[in-house]
């Protein structure tokens, strides 16, 4: 009677404990694997109690408070075999619990599904987050970049194909309103040989992408979203190799190895990748031109002749772990770099280049300290320093003109470079300092505040070797943004309901020498140093409720901003002019999802949604007056949208996952002709799915074969306008629909992999931002190296 | 790249065609009805809409518009019409075809458009015309010649000639005109940049301004009006006059710095403002000739607008018939106070009024019926009608179209424009 009593009412009883706080023993612990990795998000069940339970955090611990007694707890992971342990618990005493959970072979060779639902726990966060598991995709030719572009709501638009430049677009929001983290570390004056289309999936673990609303801990002036790029942060011994070969002379190799022993106390981590593609797929619809200009045909299956790229990086990481001061004490060198040729007009195929080309080169050092439970496990305290150069040249110095098929037509002997009507080696350099602290403070088990810290300071020169008249940036500017966050969760029980609020500050100077204006009058100093601030409050919330195990609903919410860039405030002291006026943009977003999840035999299914709102203002956009350009905030615009998502799987062996997003965007500045006109050249309707099986042939020890077709579709979208026009000539970017096959092989446990991937196999003619072709159909093989378990 | 765009603003010599047209084919200008022949007359606008979401520019659109009324009441709007235009463009007629002009990232778009049998207007030729940015009509309204000029650096113009029956690129010419590479004593050397192109008889007059090619447009010597004489249709260039009564010739991008009378007598006009683009004017803002059969200034006339009863300094000039020109008068010549920049006539919506200068008794009398401080930035070669001028004028609150008569120099308002402006007004018929 008891018993049945205590069960029913099992809940109620230990929430009445729990606030009254009496009878009850504290149970903490850790869920390992057995390589001494924490597991996080692992479920943990006290079986004589029915309702009672709960989830590993991040770090694989768990706490619970428990009356005394005999328990039995199940701890189960997917990927992992449960485990059953016994415990007793005694009055007033606090038990610390071991949890090793051994890898589950069978289930782990499905790392499709162990990865989605792996996913499927973190996005029961409140905020509106989706994670990526590179496990997934790890032994695939693919980037970050297009792991990402298969979250609903984000759509990346690329210019070309390896190298090319992209637009990050996520609800709408794009470009430098969206920010992104390694690591938790803002990758904002990183230079363009460290993008996530640099980045092989190999050399990160996951990627959690915030939509509009973003933790503290990611300090910046996101205006639209965070990425957080994570990589491997085990104290493991590992080896992990891959070399990929592919169309259009294409190399992706990574390197990334540890060694880290526990006892003695230290870690060393070298990761690199190299890239290269000379990018030499055929386009269409080039004009053929007479000697005068007039085009008199068009040419098809033209190859692309000057679009190498090839990017460099090697970071090497070393210092200590597990010490009693510092759970990590770490320093780190990364040096990067890249070469890529420019073949044509950032906005019209029709002009080539031959010989136009831009370096990045990048070299930072940093140190980072890590401990968790200070003060009597109260507060986890992180702290991350990094100093750096940045430089970017643009190559721009030959009088040869190139048509579409590598020939110099002519060579004018001018002082024209082939984009800039003056010759150009212009050299920006930035000088970087990044720090970041966070600080965790865990009140009890249901209560945290965390505060962040962010500073990112910057100072830009521009040197030209080859200028006739102005050097851009010739007279530096230096950028100094600081953010800091604060915010309080709270989580009930079994995280039924949790919740987050939360502010956060903005602050930035800006200091930089600008012209007086044209004159000639001597006597006037031309130049006047100038300093501009920024401060401004942000704030938000987000709660999510869990109506049951299988569906819950999230709301979140933010006021949030995107200070404007040190050339935005200050020009180039050539032809962007200094706007000193200039106000942040600003943005309201908001998320409202609901997910849901049921499962019937050996069917799961998941079901997630999202309707997203975004009202912004003040956005900072160049504006051509007179001479010269300035940025200004020029417009507004409120973008309403529905994104959803579907999987399911069959037997943990077949599975499938449908997305799909519609937004209409509207120009919503106040008083101007353009009031409630639809934003043309933005996509407002496209999703992916991908269908695959996962096999156990049983050539060799643990092997698996993952087969899978992923489609990408985007609906055509008027280039210049939705309404002007007369219908049948108005320019449109036409439908893209591609199917990529994606064949992998793995054996011994992952240890060898090899897999081979078609892109574009109906070689689809697919046309992205501003009507620029992509690459069509392309091989890739890919051979892979995982030493998880290096013993010494 | 945006600079490309920006201060292109031009009027081409188009005032010529309109003018041939008018003196030697006037049955061509006022078609009458002839029940044996199914040609058709259609109105071609250039329009630019309105600039939204982050687009830096709004969207040009040639219409095809079916009679003038569509231009003299109701709205203009390029809502579910009209042929939309690559980038920034300029528009051009000779004879019966229209040419764009449009100049984006470093890539240039030239087409050719004429009516077909059925009175549609269609593209006959399309071609790479380079960054162009001014026009002049010669060989009797047969041929365009468009000049492709520098901001900035050293290189030859170059001219394009364009057949208005074919719509084709037939002939390239290239001449430095006035350039002077950067020495130890002149740091900086200068360019030519042209703003207007008259051919009379076998001389071709080209006016410039010099520039300092150091990508910031500011005049490199403004002491003295330039024009550059080449033999026609050789190409061969002869000299080049100067006079030192006035400022250089035409403002940036406006093609009309020159143009011709019904006599043969060539006018120009020199604007001397600090608000379109003169840093240290010293001469009067006015009005020099060339007579008639010379090819030398006439010592003998010179028009001091800026000194005139009612006049000031001249933005922009469009000569249209006896002896009379429209004209923008800057109402307050001054460098931007918020941008300290050197170009505010062409970005601000009140900057000018609208006159008509009688070349002749050298008067300057405003227009009323126009809104007396508006703006236009690129006013595209005017259109004429039953001797009356269409023309677009914007203002903080609206752009619109007005239907000028020079004689009484009064103005009515036409259509509304549904966009940011129309910059040309051209008849065409198949």
């Amino acid at each position: 009677m008891s018993v049945f009593i205590l069960r029913k009412y099992s809940y109620f009883f230990f929430l009445f404990l729990y606030v009254v706080c009496t009878a009850q023993n504290r149970v903490t612990g850790i869920v390992l694997d057995q390589d001494s990795n924490p597991v996080p998000e692992a479920s943990i069940q006290i079986l004589e109690l029915q309702n009672k339970g709960t989830v590993s955090d991040f770090d694989g611990k768990f706490d619970f408070k428990i009356p005394s007694g005999s328990y039995t707890l199940k701890t189960t992971f997917i990927g992992f075999k449960a485990s059953v342990k016994k415990i007793v618990v005694s009055d007033s005493k606090n038990t610390f619990l071991t949890i090793v959970l051994q890898e589950d072979i069978k289930e782990l060779g499905d790392v499709l599904i162990k990865g989605k639902s792996k996913v499927q726990k973190i996005k029961e966060k409140a905020f509106e987050v989706e994670v990526v598991q590179t496990n997934d995709i790890k032994n695939l030719s693919i980037d970050v970049n297009q792991a990402l572009n298969i979250i609903p709501g984000v759509i990346i638009r690329e210019s070309g194909g390896v190298g090319s430049n992209f637009e990050f677009s996520m609800n709408g929001l794009s470009g430098k309103q969206i920010k992104f983290f390694i690591d938790g570390v803002p990758m904002e004056s990183f230079g363009s040989s460290i993008t996530l289309n640099n980045f092989p999936a190999n050399l990160i673990e996951r990627a959690e992408v915030y939509k509009g609303v973003v933790p503290v801990y990611l300090g910046a002036d996101a205006l639209g979203g965070a990425v957080n790029i994570i990589t491997n942060q085990s104290n493991k011994n590992y080896l992990d190799l891959s070399y990929d070969y592919g169309s259009f002379n294409t190399h992706r190799a990574t390197l990334l190895s540890q060694i880290a022993n526990t006892d003695k106390g230290f870690l060393l981590r070298l990761s690199s990748f190299f890239n290269h593609s000379d990018n030499n797929y055929e386009i269409d619809n080039i004009d053929i031109k007479d000697d005068l200009g007039n085009i008199i045909g068009k040419s098809n299956n033209v190859k692309r002749f000057h679009d190498k790229y090839t990017s460099r990086m090697i970071a090497f990481k070393t210092g200590l772990i597990q010490k009693k001061y510092a759970d990590k004490l770490l320093i780190g060198i990364v040096s990067s770099d890249n070469q890529d040729q420019k073949q044509h007009s950032r906005i019209d195929i029709q002009s080539s280049y031959g010989e136009l080309e831009t370096e990045n080169k990048v070299l930072y050092g940093s140190v980072e300290y890590e401990k968790k439970g200070l003060l009597k496990d109260k507060i986890d305290l992180s702290i991350y320093s990094a100093i750096g150069v940045n430089k970017e040249v643009v190559i721009d110095t030959s009088s040869n003109r190139y048509n579409w098929f590598g020939d110099i037509e002519r060579n004018n002997n001018d002082s024209f470079g082939e984009r800039n009507t003056l010759k150009s080696l212009l050299e920006l350099k930035d000088d970087i300092v990044i720090s970041k602290a966070h600080l965790k403070y865990h009140i009890n088990t249901s209560n945290t505040v965390d505060i962040g810290y962010t500073k990112n300071y910057m100072r830009r020169q521009g040197t030209d070797a080859v200028a006739l008249f102005t050097i851009p940036f010739e007279k530096p500017h230096k950028l100094d943004k600081n953010i800091v966050g604060l915010s309080y969760d709270f989580k009930t029980f079994a995280k039924k309901l949790t919740f987050a609020l939360f502010t956060k500050g903005y602050f930035m100077s800006v200091r930089g020498v600008v012209e007086n204006g044209q004159t000639n009058d001597e006597d006037l100093n031309p130049y006047q140093d100038l300093k501009s601030s920024f401060d401004d409050v942000g704030y938000g919330a987000a709660v999510s409720y869990k109506f049951s195990k299988s569906f819950q609903t999230k709301l979140s919410f933010e006021k949030t901003y995107r200070l404007p860039e040190g050339y935005e405030v200050f020009g180039d002291g050539f032809n962007i002019k200094p706007n000193i006026n200039l106000i942040p943009e600003e943005s309201y977003n908001i998320n409202l999802g609901f997910l849901s999840y049921f499962s019937t035999g050996n069917f799961d299914f998941n079901f997630d949604s999202n309707f997203f709102y975004r009202d912004s203002k003040n956005f900072i956009r160049p504006q051509p007056i007179g001479s010269f350009v300035i940025y200004t905030n020029t417009f507004s615009a409120e973008n309403r949208g529905v994104e959803a998502e579907f999987q399911t799987k069959f037997k943990n062996s077949v599975f499938l996952k449908i997305n799909g997003t519609y937004q209409e965007i509207f120009d919503s500045s106040k008083s101007t002709a353009a009031k409630n006109i639809r934003i043309a050249n933005i996509p407002y309707f496209f999703g992916n799915s991908s269908v695959g099986v996962t096999i156990q042939p049983n050539w060799f020890k643990d092997d698996s074969i993952d087969i899978s077709v992923l489609s990408n579709y985007v609906h055509e979208y008027p280039y210049r306008s939705f309404d002007n026009g007369n219908e049948k000539e108005r320019s449109l970017i036409n439908e893209q629909l591609t199917h990529d096959l994606q064949i992998s092989y793995a054996a011994n446990k992952r240890k060898y992999n090899i897999s081979f991937t078609a892109k574009n196999i109906t070689d689809a003619q697919v046309y992205d931002n501003f009507n620029l072709q992509l690459p069509g159909r392309a091989f890739y093989v890919k051979l892979s190296y995982f030493l998880n378990d290096l013993k010494f | 790249m945006i600079n490309n765009k920006l201060i292109t603003k031009c009027i081409g010599v188009v005032m010529f065609a309109a003018l041939t047209i008018g003196c030697s084919k006037d049955d061509d200008s006022l078609p009458p009805p002839d029940p044996n022949s199914d040609k058709k007359t259609k109105y071609v606008v250039g329009f630019e809409s309105t600039i939204v979401g982050k687009a830096t520019a709004g969207t040009d659109y040639v219409l095809n518009l079916n009679d003038l009324s569509a231009i003299s009441s109701g709205k203009i709007s390029a809502e579910g019409i009209g042929i939309e235009q690559k980038y920034w463009t300029f528009y051009q007629q000779v004879n019966n075809t229209v040419f764009t002009f449009g100049q984006g990232d470093g890539v240039n778009s030239g087409i050719a458009y004429q009516l077909d049998k059925e009175g549609k207007l269609v593209a006959i030729n399309e071609f790479d015309p380079g960054s162009v940015d001014n026009f002049g009509v010669v060989d009797d309204n047969k041929t365009l010649i468009a000049v492709d000029v520098n901001y900035s650096g050293y290189a030859d113009s170059r001219f394009v000639f364009l057949d208005a029956a074919t719509g084709k690129v037939v002939k390239e010419v290239k001449h430095p005109i006035d350039v002077k590479q950067a020495s130890s004593e002149e740091k900086k050397g200068h360019i030519p940049w042209v703003t207007g192109i008259v051919q009379n008889n076998d001389k071709l007059f080209v006016s410039y301004y010099k520039i300092i090619p150091d990508g910031t447009y500011m005049p490199a010597d403004e002491t003295q009006a330039n024009i550059a004489v080449y033999s026609y249709p050789e190409m061969k260039f002869e000299k080049i006059i100067s006079d030192q009564r006035t400022s250089p010739i035409g403002t940036n991008g406006h093609s009309t710095g020159i143009e011709k009378t019904e006599n043969g007598d060539i006018y120009s006009f020199s604007s001397s403002a600090v608000s379109a683009g003169f840093a240290n004017p010293s001469k009067p803002s006015g009005i020099v000739r060339i007579k008639n059969g010379t090819t030398e200034f006439d010592k003998d006339y010179f028009f001091d607008v800026e000194n005139a009863p009612n006049g000031g300094k001249i933005f922009w000039m469009d000569y249209i018939a006896d002896g009379k020109a429209l004209a923008r008068i800057i109402l307050k010549d001054e460098v931007d106070p918020v941008y300290y920049d050197y170009w505010k006539a062409f970005y601000t919506r009140d900057a000018v009024k609208m006159v008509v200068l009688d070349l002749i008794n050298k008067t300057v009398t405003d227009v009323n019926g126009i809104p007396p401080r508006h703006g236009q930035r690129y006013s595209s070669p005017v259109y004429t009608e039953g001797g009356k001028v269409y023309i677009n004028g914007y203002t903080e609150e609206s752009s619109d179209i007005y239907i000028i008569d020079p004689k009484t120099a009064t103005a009515t308002k036409g259509a509304k424009v549904r966009g940011n402006y129309v910059k040309g007004i051209f008849k065409v018929t198949n």
